[in-house]
């Protein structure tokens, strides 16, 4: 069942048209990524979704039912951070989630607001001013107030920007903990695309205010060809085996030993085959397929 | 209020064209001297131009020689010139010089003109106009003229008091100068709409009138003491 | 929902320091007037009785903490609207400002709701405010200098109120000022929803207020037709409270018309806030 369907989403700020087209669909229990190059529109739609913005044009509809006729239905079942979660920093983070437990549309006891706090392991911190919060503490608070109201649906609009490795790795176990314990259905979007092929079993691509591509990461990744980078000890002996026996592969040397090849999965094998045997010294191997390789070929169509 | 006193001063002395100014006012001061001290309740009514104020009560207190009070719980307004000052200068027999004038009948009573001039310089009174019945040893009129403050007139009714010169009510008239206020100070908002036009001199009475008056049953002076 | 925002709201303003800067400032403006009457009431007195002083001698208490808190009241009514305009323009460009309004718009609270959950959160301030107003202009000023008759200067000379006739005025006349004010507070929650910082809509407020206010001290009859429909020119018409006979129907046509400002001024404030893109 779809729990987001957008269909021909537009949206104009006068003459600067922000969204032309967009249109895809999440399903329940999906970790869905949402990606695109800075200027693509990614911010309008999401805040489109969240009633944030007016569309000019198109629909929108959570479970089935239209956001703009369902605004407080729909918004009581969604959590949400859009680019950077901010807070009153003159209250301190448990009055802070007090503030939006009351408008979150659910009666939230003191005791899920100190559960949700310990949560996000900001325990003993919780009457402290968020005004001294750290990015990664007021991120961390940014999503105790998304899951405060236990939502059905996570919006998370570039949840880990300005965060430590520790906290990228941090907020990539709490989505997989919320897709696989308890099956919400998260729609992420980053520009940490390795973030998104780890942890997305869905996708749409969007570009200058359009949809370029959706479906399963898996899927649209296994469509596109194989890359690889291969260093050797021998360059010559490498080249003159590429000439004679590949010819048809696209080949571009990345640095002194280290070349790029772009191939289709069936010819991998029997490549590195033949290149062991010509004695050119092969040390590495790297597969270079990735969501990066897939999404720049996308944006740049 | 010590103007009453000055009445009562006045009031001696009878009717008779054989009298002259001086016997006329010796009369009345020594009428006034029956007078050891008073007190009694006043009901102020003033309609004044420029000011509007709602009827005041008061109680005055006199003793001799010049002790006067008003205490009032309210605000209550009362002429500078004609209740104290008057008294004190009539007081002084060196200080003025009288002069006998015209007859003339004020609220159907015959009174007799004393011109009363003042012979020291920086006396604030200029001219005081006194009218008398001789007959009754009663002032019935005072027109006052000042240097600061034009023309008060007094007008006087007796009652129950009339042995002691003391009146039932004064009514006063005096010159209200024009009320000039800024306009950053009194910003009530329908200004234009409101606004007389008044004279550059406009004139105010103020009616006194007195009742339950205690006289001659002694009054210490703590009460004149300021609070 | 409305409720729990409006507390929402009012827990806001309680905590933020700006909120107390208002109270603050109006205490101590009212404290130094206080003082200066302790200091040197009888010569501001003799400033208002100095017309009349050659000619009458004005008995009882004239400087009494009726008086004083007339005065007060009189000075202050320019400098609140400033104080509260400092809260109330913030509501919502505040929430702007420091990226909140993000996370309230994406609550089930509808639009609407978070525009009349604040309106109602600066009405209880702005009542709060004329309470405290009132309540030291007039009780301190009283248990300071005691009561009495209260003298009115108008611009047509003085007006005597005897103190039994005042309580009702008193109270009526901060009915009123609280409806300027009222009004005051709405116009810059209306520029709050305009702007993306609350230095704007406090300076707008303000401009509009000295703006309307010259409009309507000058003396030029172009403007004679819309003076009576200004917000300003009926600001000071608790003052009338103050006449004798009070004129009835010249205060209910300033309570109408401030009324209806802030019933527009709330309707643009919804429709603006209600068509914006969040976008901050």
């Amino acid at each position: 069942m779809a729990v987001i369907e957008v269909s021909h989403l537009a949206k104009n700020f006068g003459s600067f048209h922000a969204v032309k087209d967009v249109s895809f669909h999440v399903n329940e229990g999906d970790v869905f990524g949402f990606l695109g190059p800075n200027g693509a529109g990614k911010s309008t739609t999401i805040r489109c979704l969240l009633s944030l913005i007016r569309p000019t044009d198109g629909e929108i509809k959570f479970f089935g039912k239209s956001l703009n006729q369902n605004r407080s239905e729909v918004l009581t079942r969604v959590g949400c951070i859009i680019e950077k979660p901010d807070f009153y920093k003159y209250l301190s983070a448990q009055r802070n989630l007090e503030i939006f437990a009351r408008i979150s549309g659910k009666d939230i006891t003191k005791r899920q607001i100190q559960e949700m706090i310990d949560f996000v392991g900001l325990n003993g911190r919780e009457g402290d001013k968020v005004s001294g919060f750290s990015h990664g503490m007021k991120q961390r608070l940014g999503i105790a107030q998304t899951l405060l109201h236990n939502p059905d649906v996570i919006i998370l609009d570039e949840p880990t920007t300005g965060l430590d490795p520790q906290g990228i790795i941090e907020v990539r176990n709490l989505i997989l903990r919320l897709r696989d314990e308890q099956k919400k259905t998260v729609l992420l979007s980053s520009h940490q695309l390795s973030e998104i092929e780890i942890i997305a079993n869905r996708m749409v691509i969007i570009n200058q205010g359009k949809t370029i591509v959706e479906g399963n990461v898996h899927e649209l990744l296994e469509k596109q060809s194989m890359n690889l980078e291969i260093s050797v000890a021998n360059p010559t002996v490498f080249v003159e085996t590429i000439q004679r026996d590949f010819s048809s592969l696209s080949v571009r040397l990345v640095y002194q030993g280290t070349y790029h090849i772009e191939m289709e999965e069936d010819i991998r094998q029997p490549l590195i085959q033949r290149l062991v045997e010509t004695g050119c010294g092969v040390k590495a191997v790297i597969p270079k397929r990735s969501l990066e390789d897939f999404f720049i070929k996308m944006t740049e169509k | 209020m010590k103007s009453v006193l000055l009445f009562v001063f006045i009031l001696s002395g009878g009717f008779g064209f054989g009298q002259t100014a001086e016997e006329i006012l010796k009369g009345v001061i020594d009428k006034i001297d029956l007078v050891e001290d008073y007190q009694a309740d006043v009901q102020i009514k003033a309609a004044i131009p420029f000011i509007k104020v709602p009827i005041a009560k008061a109680k005055i207190y006199f003793k001799q020689k010049d002790k006067f009070k008003v205490e009032s719980k309210g605000i209550a307004i009362l002429p500078k010139q004609g209740m104290s000052d008057l008294t004190g200068f009539l007081s002084n027999e060196k200080k003025y010089s009288a002069v006998l004038g015209e007859a003339k009948t004020i609220n159907e009573h015959k009174t007799r003109l004393i011109s009363i001039l003042p012979t020291d310089e920086n006396s604030e009174i200029i001219l005081a106009k006194v009218y008398i019945s001789t007959s009754e040893d009663l002032i019935y009129r005072t027109v006052l003229t000042t240097k600061s403050s034009g023309t008060v007139s007094i007008d006087y009714e007796y009652n129950l008091n009339k042995k002691y010169g003391l009146p039932n009510k004064m009514t006063f008239t005096v010159d209200i100068k024009k009320f000039k206020m800024p306009k950053s100070v009194a910003s009530d908002i329908r200004n234009n709409e409101k606004q007389k036009k008044y004279k550059d001199n406009e004139k105010g009475t103020i009616v006194l009138t007195f009742s339950n008056y205690l006289v001659n049953k002694g009054i210490s002076d703590d009460v004149f003491k300021k609070d | 929902m409305l409720w729990k925002n409006t507390i929402n709201e009012l827990l806001k303003i309680a905590t933020k320091i700006r909120s107390y800067i208002g109270i603050g400032a109006l205490t101590l403006l009212i404290l130094i007037v206080l003082f200066a009457m302790i200091a040197d009431g009888k010569s501001y007195i003799g400033f208002v009785t100095a017309s009349f002083e050659q000619t009458l001698s004005f008995n009882g208490k004239i400087l009494n903490g009726n008086l004083i808190a007339f005065i007060i009241m009189q000075m202050l009514i320019v400098h609140v609207p400033l104080l509260i305009s400092l809260v109330t323009g913030d509501l919502l460009s505040g929430e702007e400002a420091s990226g909140t309004i993000r996370m309230l718009a994406t609550k089930p609270i509808s639009r609407t709701g978070i525009v009349l959950s604040k309106w109602i959160a600066a009405t209880i301030y702005t009542l709060i405010m004329t309470v405290w107003l009132g309540f030291l202009s007039l009780f301190v000023a009283k248990w300071m200098f005691g009561t009495g008759d209260l003298i009115v200067l108008n611009s047509n000379g003085l007006l005597i109120l005897p103190e039994a006739d005042l309580a009702w005025r008193f109270a009526l006349a901060l009915l009123i000022a609280f409806l300027a004010l009222w009004t005051v507070a709405t116009l810059s929650l209306a520029f709050s929803a305009f702007a993306k910082n609350s230095v704007g809509p406090i300076v707008s407020t303000m401009s509009v207020i000295i703006l309307f206010t010259i409009i309507g001290t000058l003396d030029v009859s172009v403007f004679d037709s819309i003076k009576p429909y200004m917000f300003t020119t009926h600001m000071a018409a608790w003052r009338s409270v103050f006449e004798d006979p009070y004129p009835t129907s010249a205060i209910w046509e300033s309570v109408l018309i401030l009324v209806a400002h802030i019933a527009v001024l709330l309707g643009i404030t919804l429709f603006r806030f209600n068509k914006k893109d969040i976008t901050s």
